[in-house]
């Protein structure tokens, strides 16, 4: 009990301190802001490529064609004459110009070849393949549709989730890590180093308290900012449905949270300790988050990387981190849950034990 | 004031500004090593493409089932391996491949008696832009699998024609547009950071209140955080061109449009620095800047083509025409709807408006300390 008052008093002078520091606040909140913005930006646009659509046929098979184009989600269509259509191409207001031929009905009944024409500003191959795969999608749609369609083989699709999640609300889970890790790793620098850089560590080293307390009333204080802001997030996206635990998923949503702040401010304070310079901390702990952020599967899912880098993401605690809560907040399912929590229960005393070794030895070196 | 004496100032502050950054060794590295970290990490996203990994159960090893698969391989859209159905099933509950495909035991037979025939497809539905790509790609392998075993009955194609001689691959695309990125974050953040040690440390008093031309002390803290940002842009441009492999078709035009990049952005991170005065507070807002600039400014092809609001966002940014500028000089063809000269005018005006503001700000502010 005795050692309890200054553990929350440091614990509040390093919150306080936070909350009147706006660059820190900026530190911690820019970089998801950013990243949030970026993906509801694209999450909108993705896959919809601009093409002209030359028809030069008026038969009921190629007015078919031109409403199932038309319809697709993989383009935005806009009707051209052939020479507006090059126009269009050469200025890069399309990405392509598809020509249904004046031949294209009789083609079809006759059971000849029926080309469809497909130039593609083949600039890169994201939009490129895009495209390729595109118009013969079109086409199967085209043929899915007759009565009499040729095309014998179907699907059966089974999904092994309930549910679908959009992309937009499954890109905020990473961010959400993102936030965590950038508050923990770089407040908790931030709140060691500012120590060093402004000397007050003196003062602190003069009180009569242990080092001990002094450490852990340092870490508290991030652990707890981080999990204020956590709370602020999840608290904003629960009542905009956007991100909601159903029953008692809560809890290990929450827990998995609190893991990873803790995990985030003790390895923030062996930084802050290590480095004892807040423009050497803030540069290493957002280019650490960073990494921490793409490795978990920020920006696309690890299964999609190259393997050597799945393998990487496999030794990346927040990898972790991410699937468990994808788990609980999105499919409502246990699966790896006690792997990832022992992952992160492992991540978090580690890294609580590198804040208190790193900050003790610069201490006792002072 | 002669020129002479000038060109030592500019000398003198420039050298300055330099051993100061040499001083903190740590951050001059990290400095100079973030925007590599960049391309590095934005590649990462390059690499994963939009191919999915799926396993394939092949129950039927019949010509057809074989000729079905190779479509699906032909189709640009699956990474595939063939697996056992309890191999399949545990790597799709491990989150290593995004769906199960079963060719069922009798494909063959089926399609020779034109008998309907479904294809079992276990999807993880981890999200709807993965989960949509399984549902339209397998529905595509199947047309084309029919047009080439069955041209007779499927004869609707695409015949493609492409604009460009080659296709560009994604990730050397992709590394022209990090590049700039990179210089626009090195540069604003030596320049930034620079400026703002000068009023943390109070050295700005002194060169207030020194009888030099204050136009020359300005030159010479751009040129003194120019040298890291350059260390920088060298760094990038061979890890590039050496590893990646992207070499420029016209590099005069990399050495311009990069010097007008640094210019612009070492302007706006002294501006950056004037105004907030701390490097705690600069260093976040240059790095904090990059990020949305660059994700909005066509990075991965041109803006216009993800929608109205993208293409309109995009027309505001200087790093559009940065970007088009230097896929440009590395590829040689147009990425957006203005052509070159465009982007030449563009990001010189613009140079020359930050570097004015600069000067402005920097002269008012820096007089007032």
């Amino acid at each position: 009990m005795g050692s309890l008052r200054p553990v929350l008093a440091i614990a509040a002078k390093d919150i306080l301190t936070w909350v009147r520091t706006p660059s820190a606040i900026a530190v911690s909140l820019l970089p998801p802001i950013a990243f949030l913005l970026i993906i509801f930006v694209a999450a909108g646009a993705v896959g919809r490529n601009p093409v002209a659509l030359v028809v030069q046929d008026s038969g009921p098979q190629a007015q078919r064609l031109v409403s199932i184009l038309e319809d697709s989600d993989a383009f935005r269509v806009q009707r051209a004459t052939p020479e507006e259509a090059t126009h269009l191409l050469d200025t890069l207001q399309v990405a392509g110009i598809i020509t249904i031929p004046a031949s294209f009905d009789d083609n079809y009944r006759m059971h000849r070849p029926d080309p469809v024409s497909v130039r593609i500003n083949n600039l890169n191959l994201d939009f490129t393949n895009d495209l390729r795969r595109s118009v013969p999608a079109a086409i199967t749609g085209f043929y899915a549709d007759q009565p009499d369609t040729p095309v014998m083989v179907g699907v059966a699709e089974s999904d092994l989730r309930p549910h679908d999640v959009d992309l937009a609300q499954f890109e905020l889970v990473p961010i959400l890590v993102l936030l965590l890790t950038l508050m923990g790793i770089v407040n908790g620098g931030l709140a060691a180093a500012r120590e060093f850089e402004d000397l007050t560590i003196k003062a602190l080293l003069l009180a009569p308290i242990g080092r001990g307390t002094l450490i852990t009333g340092k870490i508290l204080a991030c652990w707890v900012t981080t999990m204020l802001v956590a709370g602020v997030v999840l608290a904003v996206s629960f009542v905009s449905g956007i991100l909601r635990p159903a029953g008692w998923y809560w809890l290990p949503a929450l827990a998995v949270i609190g893991l990873i702040a803790l995990a985030a401010a003790g390895l923030g304070t062996a930084l802050g300790g290590a480095l004892r310079r807040f423009s050497a901390v803030s540069g290493a702990g957002i280019n650490v988050a960073i990494y921490l952020f793409f490795l978990s599967g920020g920006i696309s899912v690890a299964a999609f990387l190259p393997e050597w880098i799945q393998t990487i993401a496999h030794f990346t605690p927040t990898f972790y981190g991410v699937d468990a809560l994808e788990a609980a907040i999105f499919y409502q399912s246990t699966d790896n849950l006690g792997r990832d929590v022992a992952v992160l229960v492992l991540t978090a005393a580690g890294g609580l034990i590198l804040g208190i070794v790193s900050l003790r030895r610069r201490l006792n070196a002072f | 004031m002669s020129l002479r004496r000038n060109l030592r100032v500019v000398r003198a502050v420039a050298a300055a500004d330099i051993r100061l950054t040499l001083r903190e060794p740590l951050f001059a590295i990290i400095g100079v090593l973030i925007p590599i970290n960049f391309l590095l990490l934005f590649l990462l996203f390059a690499l994963s493409g939009g191919q999915a990994p799926v396993a394939v159960v092949m129950n039927d090893r019949g010509p057809l089932a074989e000729q079905f698969v190779q479509a699906m391989n032909n189709s640009q859209s699956f990474l595939i391996h063939t697996a056992s159905p309890a191999d399949a099933e545990r790597e799709i509950r491990s989150g290593s491949i995004v769906a199960v495909i079963t060719v069922p035991q009798d494909f063959d037979a089926a399609l020779a008696a034109k008998r309907r025939i479904d294809l079992p497809v276990e999807v993880n539905n981890l999200n709807v832009d993965f989960t949509n790509d399984i549902r339209r790609a397998v529905p595509l392998s199947i047309t084309s699998f029919y047009a080439d075993a069955f041209p007779e009955q499927v004869v609707v194609t695409a015949q493609e024609s492409d604009v460009q001689a080659h296709d560009t691959g994604y990730v050397p695309y992709l590394a022209v547009s990090i590049v700039v990125a990179g210089l626009m974050l090195a540069s604003l953040l030596q320049g930034s950071v620079n400026t703002a040690r000068d009023y943390e440390l109070g050295t700005i008093k002194e060169l207030a209140l020194a009888p030099v031309n204050r136009f020359a002390v300005g030159v010479g803290k751009m040129l003194g955080a120019a040298a890291l940002a350059t260390a920088s842009a060298l760094l990038l441009l061979a890890v590039v061109i050496l590893p990646i492999g992207v070499h420029p078709l016209h590099p005069l035009e990399v050495l311009g449009f990069g010097l007008l990049i640094i210019a612009a952005f070492l302007a706006l991170g002294v501006l950056i620095g004037t105004l907030v005065r701390r490097r705690q507070q600069a260093i976040p807002l240059s790095i904090a800047a990059v990020l949305p600039l660059f994700f909005l400014s066509g990075p991965f092809g041109p803006a216009n083509w993800l929608g109205d609001v993208p293409g309109a966002i995009a027309v505001v940014s200087p790093l559009t025409y940065a970007i088009a500028a230097f896929q440009h000089a590395f590829h040689g063809y147009q990425t957006a709807p203005q052509d070159l000269t465009a982007d030449s005018i563009v990001l010189a005006a613009f140079t020359l408006v930050t570097v004015a503001l600069t000067a402005f700000v920097f002269g008012r502010r820096g007089a007032r300390h």
